[in-house]
């Protein structure tokens, strides 16, 4: 008595899964409660465990390819010849249309309906799902207006005390009367998203979709930070730009270029890529810097920024700015880099951790300069501080070299001499 | 020497200010012209508490024998009162001298003026990265009626003045006005209130002015709303005050002492400000919500900033202002006013927090009221304090509460709960899911949420 396994669905945005894995094979005797396969959901990877045991005759799916919810994905079989199953190995054909979580799994017209079917269970794999809205910190009124709306107060950024989600917040995440927070500047106009619904990704958006979620899943990340004092370049930046002339349009950004292809000449080995059983370093400095536009995310490449003087780099990256705002840039301008930087200084984010931009071996995130009380010889002064976070690519980097070029960065931004010598 | 903040003025705003600057690290200055303490310690909030708490005993007092609590004789001696009110001022000033030197403020007497990068305060020049301007209010005038501390006073004068007079008229129906006609009338003085609006306590839900007006009246104190101040003449040994009212009738008020008590203007015109290009509007400096002018490193907080004009306002936008200079606060985290609570301390006391019914209504909320007399409450009865009510205005979709006004006995410490409710979004629900000790004057408050969500239980 053959029974089906299908896609089961997750949530309420999830169309369909795709089998990473799966951990038995046709022929394999399968338990209650044992994982069969690995599957990737829009929320996270789970583990598919049986709902009835038997032995794995037919899979359907793949590793690697993606089936919408309530397709069949493979067939369990008692045990008798696994050529026993009916279907022919179509999913297509096989596909019921997608049923609500809730529905016990589909089963051939053939089989008695069982007495009590169970129902497929998905595992998260990695960190437990926070049960319902218990960890959302969240205030009653706002509770209730989410309840009564069906949002999901986890979608929902807070802004009361201590990131508390309140009525403002969620009136806001209803497209509702909440007025917007005063923006800041940001580098692009947003992308206009209508409240709810679903909003087709730009191309741009769909190809960072793919590669940032590679990298996060391939790459063993570490993270080192490093706080730099900033006054000194605050002072220097400010002297330049007020000297006019090929420095008007100077920008921390650029100052940071200078200064990130600078510390990888000191250490080359950041400067590289991993490629399996080697790795390349390359001869060329060119940094990237992750640019917003209109349709998402790009990097345009400032070439050699360690060779290039100051001046050079505003003329190169105000050019590439301006053509990848007007996405009218060329082959060369998105190519080539070995390093990437990414600035949210201009915003009130004092750090954080970027996703390295495969195949380079590091990012660095910038936060913004923010006036702090520091010691100084005993002192508490005022002073300018700034975090820098270095994700690194283990495969290739380890603490060590993170460490050093963060000491070499801090030296040249915090002397910033060097930068404009 | 370069101070990271200078606040220019002591009072509840800029003392609590320098203290939180201080927590963070900050060297911090501040420059008083007076005293520490500014007008809610001294010539304010304390002082007058410290008067208005005598009134109310001796008002007790008065009825005690009614309750076969028999005591004779029993009188005022109006110098002692006021000789009291003035040592806690005193002591309120030493105590924050006291919390600048605990944390190493350095503290300067004299008039501050603002210059570019600081302050210059007589020959010196304080050098600062960033300046705090916490300067407050001061009593504003009326065309006609020259203060002379005599006759005419404002609450100033009238804390000072230790003689009290037979008779008073109060031009302005707020606050400042009502705690004093309270005071005077307790101790005997024939008191007239001038309000120009329709009820006392104007701003507030007019419920809350129409019963102080009741209660008011049964003390014997003659309330004048919808009248003007027209004129004023010295007349004998007081002054004689021509009002006008609706249509123009005119009416003439002979008495010993006329106090103005119609509002406070800001102390902004010798700083200096517009050399800087900080922008005020009548005097009021402007400020965004994290209390910053506009120009680099000068913040203002409190009564020069209008229009909130209440001490605890000040202290918490100091915190605002400071923490956004030191990078602990968002931008657009500021105070907001519609969970500042304000209390007015005559008898029956009245406090309020958030939109008036009117306010409400305006605004298009689906407007539910509850309002629970204190008549009903047994621990009002017991006590004999059964004037007044709880007043709650709801939103029916989703059971939001949007404002809380109460008048009675001990609201003003009542107030607090609701000010908590706002602030953390209660909803009817958890108000009413919330026991509340019995008996207590607490219990107003529920009870009033219970007639809003149409499930009055003790009325």
């Amino acid at each position: 008595m053959p029974v089906d396994v299908t896609m089961p669905k997750l949530s309420d945005t999830m169309e369909e899964g795709k089998i990473l894995k799966w951990l038995k094979h046709p022929g394999d005797k399968v338990a209650i409660g044992e994982v069969i396969a690995e599957v990737e959901t829009d929320k996270a990877n789970m583990e598919l465990e049986a709902y009835d045991e038997g032995v794995l005759s037919e899979v359907r799916v793949q590793e690697g390819q993606s089936a919408p919810v309530g397709a069949v994905i493979a067939v369990l079989g008692d045990g008798g010849a696994t050529s026993k199953a009916p279907e022919p190995a179509k999913s297509e054909k096989a596909a019921p249309p997608p049923k609500p979580a809730a529905e016990p799994a589909a089963k051939p017209q053939a089989a008695p309906p069982k007495p009590e079917p169970r129902r497929p269970t998905l595992v998260r794999k990695e960190q437990p799902e926070p049960r319902e809205e218990e960890h959302v910190k969240a205030s009653p009124l706002a509770r209730k207006i989410a309840r009564e709306h069906g949002l999901d107060l986890r979608a929902v950024q807070g802004t009361g005390p201590g990131g508390r989600i309140v009525e403002k917040d969620v009136e806001q995440a209803l497209g509702g009367k909440g007025e917007p927070e005063a923006r800041p500047e940001t580098p692009s106009r947003p992308i206009a998203v209508p409240a709810g619904g679903r909003v087709e990704l730009s191309r741009i958006r769909r190809t960072t979709a793919k590669r940032m979620g590679e990298a996060k899943r391939e790459i063993p990340h570490f993270y080192a930070s490093a706080e730099i004092a900033m006054d000194e370049a605050v002072r220097l930046k400010e002297a330049l730009a007020a000297l006019g002339g090929e420095y008007e349009h100077l920008t921390y950004t650029h100052l940071l270029v200078k200064a990130v292809g600078l510390a990888l000449r000191r250490v080359p080995e950041v400067n590289g890529s991993y490629d399996g059983d080697a790795m390349i370093l390359h001869e060329a400095v060119n940094v990237g810097v992750a640019t917003a536009v209109d349709d998402g995310l790009v990097v345009p490449v400032v070439r050699n920024a360690d060779r290039e003087p100051l001046a050079a780099i505003v003329r190169i990256a105000r050019g590439l700015l301006e053509r990848a705002r007007s996405g009218h840039f060329g082959a060369e301008d998105l190519s080539g880099g070995t390093f990437t930087l990414s600035n949210l200084g201009m915003l009130p984010v004092s750090e954080f951790a970027a996703v390295i931009n495969p195949p380079q071996a590091a990012i660095l995130a910038i936060g913004a300069i923010r006036e702090v009380p520091v010691v100084r010889d005993g002192e508490v002064v005022p002073g300018r501080m700034m975090t820098a976070t270095l994700s690194c690519d283990h495969r290739v980097v380890d603490g060590m070299l993170a460490g050093r070029f963060l000491r070499e960065l801090k030296t040249l931004l915090e002397n910033p001499l060097a930068l404009v010598l | 020497m370069t101070y990271d903040l200078v606040v220019v003025g002591a009072g509840p705003g800029g003392y609590v200010a320098a203290i939180r600057a201080a927590q963070l690290g900050l060297r911090t200055a501040v420059v008083e012209r007076d005293r520490p303490g500014g007008v809610c310690g001294n010539w304010g909030c304390i002082p007058s508490k410290a008067i208005l708490s005598d009134a109310a005993l001796f008002a007790e007092m008065k009825i005690a024998s009614k309750r076969g609590l028999l005591a004779d004789n029993v009188r005022v001696d109006y110098a002692r009162v006021i000789a009291r009110s003035r040592e806690v001022a005193d002591q309120q000033a030493k105590g924050v001298e006291f919390l600048f030197k605990k944390n190493g403020i350095t503290y300067r007497e004299g008039v501050a003026r603002l210059v570019r990068g600081g302050v210059v305060v007589g020959n010196e020049r304080l050098e600062a990265r960033h300046v705090l301007i916490a300067t407050g209010s001061r009593e504003r005038a009326l065309p006609g009626l020259t203060v002379d501390g005599e006759v005419v006073v404002t609450s100033r004068e009238a804390l000072e003045v230790p003689r009290l007079p037979p008779s008073a008229v109060v031009i302005g129906g707020g606050a400042v006005g009502v705690e004093f006609a309270y005071v005077w009338a307790t101790f005997g003085t024939r008191v007239t209130v001038v309000e120009m609006a329709e009820t006392l306590l104007p701003g507030m839900d007019v419920e809350l002015g129409r019963e102080l007006e009741r209660v008011f009246k049964r003390q014997s104190i003659e309330v004048l709303t919808g009248h003007r101040y027209a004129s004023f003449a010295r007349s004998g040994e007081g002054g004689r005050v021509t009002v006008e009212g609706a249509g123009g009738a005119r009416r003439d008020l002979e008495a010993a002492r006329v106090l103005v008590a119609v509002g406070r203007a800001p102390l902004s015109d010798e700083l200096g400000l517009a050399e800087l290009g900080i922008r005020t509007e009548h005097g009021f400096i402007t400020v965004d919500a994290n209390m910053r002018t506009g120009v680099d490193g000068v913040c203002a907080i409190g009564d020069v900033v209008g229009p909130l004009l209440l001490a605890h306002a000040a202290s918490e936008q100091g915190v605002v202002a400071v923490e956004t200079m030191a990078g602990k606060r968002r931008d657009g985290d500021g105070l907001d006013p519609a969970n500042v609570p304000a209390c007015i301390y005559c008898q029956p006391e009245v406090a309020a927090v958030g939109m008036t019914e009117a306010e409400a209504r305006e605004q298009g909320h689906d407007v539910r009221v509850g309002k629970f007399p204190f008549r009903s409450l047994g621990r009002a009865m017991a006590a004999g304090h059964t004037d007044g009510f709880v007043k709650v205005v709801t939103d029916g979709r989703y059971g939001a509460i949007l404002g809380v006004h109460m008048i009675g006995t001990g609201v003003t410490d009542l107030i607090a709960e609701a000010g908590l409710a706002r602030t953390v979004e209660a909803t009817v629900e958890d108000v009413i899911a919330t026991v509340h000790a019995h008996p207590t004057m607490a219990e107003g408050f529920r009870e009033a949420v219970l007639v809003a969500a149409g499930q009055a239980v003790n009325v």
